[in-house]
């Protein structure tokens, strides 16, 4: 059989596909013969979670053979809706459809242009495929296939009546029509319901002649918006042709012989649809309520639960069911508000479908089952569905709500997607809070700094350095108040300047000058030290102080010594040589030495 | 004297080079780790984080994701383990605190806490607000500013000295209490060791590997390690209770 779908899978071949993200394609010609008068059209749908709105057209490769007629693109979302630890999360699964039109330019085996998709880097290519162009239609002229709708103009969801119309010509050869697939091919555009399973043939008379009129009609909901141009849908159906036998002999040559030797064959032909087009509108965005489904209809909400009086962490089986017409596929779930006082699971959904005086009558129930985790009297809801009324052309809602008694309990809680039991895990009112998603600089925290050396350095620093403060400021503060000991502390470094003074005069004084420097650095050391005054200092003040201070006989004789011979060679006749002069130098510098270490 | 800049800043590099590919590493893996956790691979997300650990970088955030992560997988005892291990290393770290006393509330045992006062759980709560690394520094800081009020009022000049006798007493207090809080703490780590039951029922004995059962915990119970002997712990529950435990069904609350 060559079907719609068999020929398109046959025909379009996916070339080279690249990685490729959570997007589905599909691809489909409408007929693969055709006549010079005719058109194909190419549909290539794409569907997924990452599909937005923004989708480019696939870029399409010349081809000899076919001319561009024109191109469309619709759109549609449906939404999955789930439950976990509570909480409803959406998933939104976005499907675009791009429609091309050519028309063929020659007569033959023609090939259809390629087409190259590129998207959020994902890249398909598409083979163009084979299509046989026919200079006269193959089909024949006595059997008729056409589709006519309730509306032409409605909104996505909304229901209407599709009829597809087969009409034969009275006594014509067409021998046997296979029921065409409807609902196969028309699958991407529409949701349908049979209105009936039986289809009855009708004898109706067009432009004064006979034909047998089949219907077989369909509830169909669009589920695209747009100018939507439905496709042709192809027919099987047998012809009886009939030719005569060419007899040279003439014995056959009769009457009689030509009838009897009539052959029959039965030939296998295909009709396409004519395309139509429906306008489709989508809905409309005004004051549409946020948690909107997508459901389109008029419904009703009813709800019922198997207990009102129950304790806090026992089950609660609840039954939601939605019941009016409309398309029980363009919703998934139904709004429940304050549904955090609850642990829920994902609901079981059941739905049927029938139609009723030609539209369909839907009724889905949801199954939840619920676990009250808050105590109190309260209720369950409100518990709200809301549709688009495409009679008014506004967003509506149903509503209800079921008042519950909470008792306290040992309240339970789930922990991931199973029911554990109280043993396993007692209730707590919250999930554990969400993974750290940045670290910083992720440092290792582990190392402990009091056990490094320097920690102990630095402790003790402050201490010492107080301690030291502390002295050196005491210090400071006694040479500024007590002069004696100011006096005999800095002696010795007063000596040796004045010492350091004579030095560079050993070799350039003419012996007065550098004698006196001595003199004045010894006495002025021992008057520093015995804190008295250099001027009055006499021989024996000096004898009587020092010996006092525990300074030996020797060393005071040294002193006094020394101080007389300054005095004769400042004062007297003897000149010093430079060789004196510094040997006088060392003796000053060696009782200074002696003194300090003599001196108590 | 530039060359010997030069080759001071290139010796620098080169010895901390290790230590921030390292880090770099680590980022990788938590990253990667957090990843796995979003898809719900919690397998994945653990083997990641482990990796972390194996490196050398003990790091609170690392230790509270594999918590999370084993809590996810339903092991609630690892899971309070990793979360006591990161509160030692950030105890003032809140979603820290959240998950373990989220986790502690899924454990079987009820077990009552000992009551302390008013104070004492003031107290208690200043001691857990810094980590010990922040304690440490804390310490050397007001030890530092307590130094240098008290050498500002004792030998600057008069006019400052009111001033920098209130900072030095401020300070001075301040260092005080901190102190006591940081050498307790140091005390505690150096010498009391937490361990939390890992197996689903755990039976404390009289003695190691004794006859009789005195108690048992579920998984998720805290225990207070007294002393070893052999493969056994003495333990003390927080009521009080105590008992020979096998080393083999716990995890001790340290860093290794």
């Amino acid at each position: 059989m060559r079907c719609f779908f068999s020929f398109s899978i046959t025909c379009l071949l996916f070339l080279a596909p690249l990685p490729v993200l959570s997007m589905q394609f599909e691809a489909s010609i409408d007929k693969n013969k055709m006549t010079l008068d005719e058109d194909v059209t190419v549909t290539i749908q794409v569907s997924g979670e990452d599909v937005q709105d923004n989708v480019p057209f696939p870029a399409i490769q010349e081809s000899p053979d076919f001319k561009f007629v024109n191109k469309n693109n619709y759109q549609n979302s449906s939404q999955n809706i789930t439950v976990i630890n509570g909480r409803f999360k959406k998933s939104i699964v976005r499907t675009v459809t791009f429609q091309f039109v050519f028309k063929p330019v020659r007569i033959g085996e023609c090939q259809l242009p390629s087409f190259a998709f590129n998207y959020n880097n994902t890249q398909k290519n598409f083979a163009g495929s084979k299509i046989q162009v026919l200079k006269e239609s193959p089909e024949s002229a006595d059997i008729d296939f056409f589709f006519t709708f309730s509306k032409n103009k409605l909104f996505v969801n909304e229901q209407m009546v599709l009829t597809a119309v087969l009409r034969k010509k009275a006594g014509s050869a067409v021998n046997q029509i296979k029921r065409p697939e409807i609902e196969k091919n028309l699958s991407r555009y529409f949701w349908m319901k049979p209105v009936t399973d039986k289809v009855e043939g009708k004898i109706e008379s067009v432009n004064g002649q006979n034909y047998e009129v089949y219907r077989i009609s369909f509830i169909a909901f669009p589920v695209l918006a747009g100018t939507i141009k439905i496709p042709s849908v192809p027919l099987e159906y047998t012809v009886v042709e009939r030719r005569r036998q060419q007899n040279r002999d003439p014995f056959f040559n009769d009457a009689f012989f030509n009838s009897f030797f009539d052959n029959a064959t039965t030939k296998t032909k295909t009709k396409y649809s004519s395309p139509v087009t429906l306008e489709v509108k989508d809905l409309p965005s005004l004051r549409k309520p946020a948690d909107f489904q997508g459901a389109v209809g008029v419904f009703s909400i009813a709800a019922m639960v198997d207990k009102t009086n129950i304790k806090a962490g026992e089950a609660l089986n609840l039954k939601v069911t939605v019941s009016g017409r409309g398309n029980e596929k363009s919703f998934n779930a139904v709004h429940i508000k304050n549904i955090d006082r609850f642990e829920v699971f994902d609901p079981e959904i059941t739905a049927t479908a029938d139609v009723k005086g030609g539209e369909v009558r839907i009724t889905k129930i949801f199954k939840y089952v619920l676990i009250p985790q808050v105590e109190g009297a309260y209720s369950i809801g409100p518990i709200t569905l809301y549709y688009f009324n495409p009679d008014r052309g506004v967003y509506d809602s149903a509503q209800t709500e079921i008042a519950i008694s909470v008792k306290p309990g040992k309240v339970s809680r789930t922990s991931g997607e199973r029911y554990l039991s109280k043993e396993e895990i007692k209730l707590v009112g919250k999930d554990i809070q969400y993974i750290k998603t940045s670290a910083g600089r992720l440092t290792d925290q582990s190392k402990r700094l009091y056990r490094e050396p320097l920690f102990a350095l630095l402790t003790v620093f402050p201490f010492l350095f107080t301690l030291v403060f502390a002295l050196v400021q005491r210090q400071r503060e006694r040479l500024e108040t007590d002069i004696e000991y100011a006096r005999m502390k800095k002696a010795r470094k007063k000596a040796a300047r004045l010492l350091a003074g004579a030095e560079t005069q050993v070799a350039h004084s003419a012996g007065g000058e550098f004698f006196a420097t001595i003199n004045k650095s010894l006495s002025g050391y021992i008057a520093d030290k015995l804190n008295l005054a250099a001027a009055g200092l006499t021989n024996d003040m000096i004898r009587e102080t020092l010996l006092k201070r525990g300074v030996g006989n020797v060393a005071v004789d040294e002193v006094l010594g020394f101080f007389n011979e300054c005095d004769l060679y400042r004062f007297g006749s003897m000149s010093a040589s430079e060789t004196e002069r510094r040997a006088q130098y060392r003796k000053a510098e060696a009782l200074i030495t002696r003194l300090e270490k003599e001196l108590k | 004297m530039r060359y010997a800049a030069y080759c001071a800043l290139v010796l620098a590099a080169l010895a901390t080079a290790p230590c921030m590919a390292a880090t770099d590493l680590g980022l990788e893996y938590f990253s990667r780790g957090n990843s796995f956790y979003e898809k719900t691979l919690y397998d994945s997300a653990f083997a990641c984080y482990d990796k972390i650990l194996s490196m050398g970088l003990h790091n609170a955030s690392v230790y509270y994701n594999i918590g999370n992560a084993l809590y996810r997988k339903k092991e609630i005892g690892r899971a309070i383990l990793n979360f006591e291990r990161a509160s030692l290393l950030d105890p003032s770290d809140r979603d820290i605190a959240a998950n373990l006393r989220f986790a502690y509330m899924a454990t079987v045992d009820k077990i009552p806490p000992r009551e302390i006062g008013f104070f004492a759980a003031a107290i208690l709560k200043l001691h857990t607000m810094f980590s010990i690394r922040t304690q440490t520094l804390l310490f050397l800081a007001l030890l530092y500013l307590t130094t240098l009020f008290f050498l500002v009022f004792r030998y600057a000049h008069p006019r400052f000295r009111n001033m920098s006798l209130t900072l030095c007493i401020v300070c001075g207090a301040l260092f005080a209490m901190l102190s006591a809080s940081f050498f307790t703490k140091i005390y505690r780590e150096n010498t009391v060791k937490d361990a939390i039951v890992l197996v689903d029922k755990l039976n404390a004995r009289n003695a190691p590997d004794g006859d009789q059962v005195l108690f048992s915990v579920h998984e998720g119970a805290k225990f207070t390690l007294v002393r070893k002997v052999g493969g056994w712990y003495y333990a003390a529950l927080d009521n009080g209770v105590a008992g020979w435990i096998p080393e083999d069904e716990i995890g001790v609350v340290e860093i290794e």
